[in-house]
């Protein structure tokens, strides 16, 4: 688990109050967590207090983002890596 | 008129009538209840009554105001013993279950003003606890001796001076936090029902036995007990802690050639999953009777199939309305019908109605216009016990109640029950009536019963929670949503689903709604019914 997938983890058991991260991993699906598009939002609030530089150009969502941990983890380097870049 | 009407009559009458009945046990060798521990005949509990009544009256009960008794038992035949104690004293019985916390006693006690506890159980630890609050009365489990009886067997029973407004049972419910509810029930309430007993089973005259599945604090217990002393039957008493020994109980409703059971939908659901509880074991059950939870067409169809020909007859009704004011029979048309199940046509001297206030609404697929439930008549109870706001809102006018449950009245006179009034939610902003969609779970193929519950974070409602019971696995809840999700608004359909956990019946044998909910993360299938990707661009 890479560090952005950590933080993603610890910002899913804040979001939906899971008392511990067991059952969190990489693979875990979002949908399976049931975050629907309005909780996704406020994940992403919660991440960007972790990754204070996180800038998310909504232009670039696509779905295949949000399908588990790794892929939302992975949208979010790249788009920390779009800002560097800039 | 000559003639005096229904009302007059039972008005006049309720003493004389309950003798009539009490009177019919004396000397009477049948047995009258059969429990773990052995029998008690229709003779014994007469004359152990009587010797009971007799000694409350000279003893902690004497004088002439009649104050509330509380009975401590469970299953145990003491607790008939000092139900006909109380019943023929005049004293209003108030069945306290041994399991009930003492604090909440305590509170049963002082909110009723009980005269007296009396210890209808093995568990005489309350004696200690209770002993500075009111006086404590132990019934002796084998009773002393015939020959006191018998004095009590000759001559007409002593009257009491019962008025037919007087409170004949307090059940206790709920309420709110260290104010549990007292619903009374007067006399004439309950020979009103046990009038109506008589014209619902008339079969009662041919049968050997009768169920004793529900507990003493659940009114629904009166249609077991009452059956059986209007006819001279026995009771096989179910103990609670025996409730999942499903393979004893069989064997003993057989051996006792029981035709009449009695429970809620959830008891019967439990004895359902056992292969023996059928026609072959039991071919004397003929006649099975519902009350205190929806019933579900999957319960009787089951039913039907294990008991061919069986009479299945739902029933509905509060405690405030003296036990139930609805009946019907279950038929293949019923099953057939794309509503749920009806819970029956209002019993004679009782009427239901809408509030001429109320609102009200269409249903949806061409049903008539639901409403707030309302019962008029001579169901009608005395109310509750020093809560006057609570009497004022739910008691309008004399013999009118108004139940909080939302129904409507098919053309042909039969009731329906939709929900509860009063469990609208909002999640996000949204209204959403948990019953209505429970109600909506409930209808899909293959579900028992269902419990939906809101998904809150933070303390705010965000979604809906679905406990099912029936599917099992995960590829069927997820069919369940589907098929939800393409009668409903996105909103109306729950998010989590849940099924294969260990259901749990508070003390009235229902499914324990709250355990389920709260045991959440112990359900063995879960499915998560979560549109994200159609959702997330727009709203980002």
């Amino acid at each position: 688990m890479n560090e952005l997938e950590a933080i993603v983890i610890k910002a899913i058991a804040e979001l939906l109050e899971l008392p511990n991260h067991n059952g969190l991993a990489p693979d875990t699906q979002l949908q399976d967590l049931g975050i629907d598009s309005g909780l996704m939002l406020e994940l992403f609030l919660l991440v960007e207090e972790s990754v204070p530089t996180l800038d998310v150009d909504p232009a670039q969502l696509l779905p295949e983002h949000f399908t588990s941990v790794a892929s939302l983890a992975d949208f979010v380097g790249r788009s920390i890596h779009a800002q560097a870049v800039v | 008129m000559a003639v005096p009407s229904r009302h007059e009559a039972i008005q006049f009458k309720v003493e004389e009538r309950l003798h009539a009945i009490y009177q019919s046990f004396a000397g009477q060798t049948r047995v009258s209840y059969r429990y773990a521990g052995g029998e008690l005949s229709y003779a014994q509990l007469y004359s152990r009554a009587a010797i009971l009544r007799h000694e409350l009256a000279n003893g902690p009960l004497a004088g002439a105001a009649r104050p509330p008794v509380l009975i401590w038992g469970h299953k145990d035949p003491r607790y008939l013993i000092a139900y006909w104690a109380c019943l023929t004293g005049g004293w209003a019985l108030v069945p306290v279950e041994p399991e009930t916390p003492v604090e909440r006693v305590r509170q049963i006690a002082s909110a009723c003003g009980a005269g007296a506890l009396l210890i209808a159980d093995p568990d005489t630890r309350i004696e200690a606890q209770l002993a500075d609050l009111v006086p404590i009365v132990r019934i002796d489990r084998d009773g002393d001796g015939a020959a006191r009886a018998a004095n009590d067997e000759t001559g007409p029973l002593p009257s009491a001076g019962i008025n037919p407004h007087d409170v004949a049972y307090i059940m206790f419910s709920s309420g709110t936090l260290g104010h549990p509810k007292g619903i009374q029930v007067s006399y004439a309430n309950l020979i009103d029902f046990i009038d109506w007993l008589a014209l619902l089973l008339p079969e009662a005259a041919t049968w050997q036995s009768v169920s004793g599945n529900i507990r003493y604090c659940f009114d629904v217990s009166l249609f077991e007990i009452w059956t059986a002393w209007l006819h001279l039957l026995p009771v096989t008493a179910l103990d609670h802690t025996d409730l999942a020994n499903s393979n004893g109980l069989i064997q003993r409703l057989a051996a006792d050639r029981v035709s009449l059971w009695v429970s809620t939908p959830s008891i019967i659901r439990l004895y359902l999953k056992n292969p023996r509880f059928t026609a072959e074991t039991l071919p004397e059950c003929r006649t099975f009777l519902f009350c205190g939870e929806p019933l579900t067409k999957i319960l009787v169809r089951k039913l039907f199939e294990r008991f061919p020909g069986c009479r299945v007859i739902n029933t509905y009704g509060p405690t405030e309305c003296t036990v139930a004011v609805t009946a019907v029979d279950i038929t293949e048309a019923h099953l057939a019908a794309p509503q749920e199940l009806p819970i029956g046509y209002a019993r004679p001297g009782t009427t239901l109605e809408h509030l001429s206030q109320s609102e009200p609404m269409a249903g949806d697929g061409g049903e008539p216009l639901a409403g707030e439930i309302c019962i008029r008549g001579l169901s009608v109870g005395n109310g509750y016990i020093n809560l006057p706001e609570k009497q004022a809102a739910a008691f309008p006018e004399p013999e009118l109640y108004r139940t909080g449950d939302w129904g409507y009245r098919a053309n042909d006179g039969l009731w329906y029950f939709k929900g509860r009034v009063d469990r609208e939610t909002k999640i996000q902003g949204v209204r959403v009536d948990l019953d209505d969609v429970e109600m909506h779970v409930r209808s899909l193929p293959g579900v028992d019963d269902a419990v939906v519950s809101v998904y809150s974070l933070d303390g705010q409602p965000r979604a809906l929670n679905a406990f099912v019971l029936g599917p099992h696995n995960q590829a069927d809840l997820r069919t369940l949503a589907e098929l939800l999700a393409a009668e409903l608004p996105p909103y109306l359909v729950p998010r989590f689903w849940y099924a294969d956990f260990d259901v749990k019946l508070n003390n009235n044998s229902k499914l324990d709604r709250k355990e389920i909910i709260t045991t959440v993360g112990k359900a063995r299938s879960r499915y998560v019914h979560c549109v994200l990707a159609a959702g997330v661009r727009r709203e980002l």
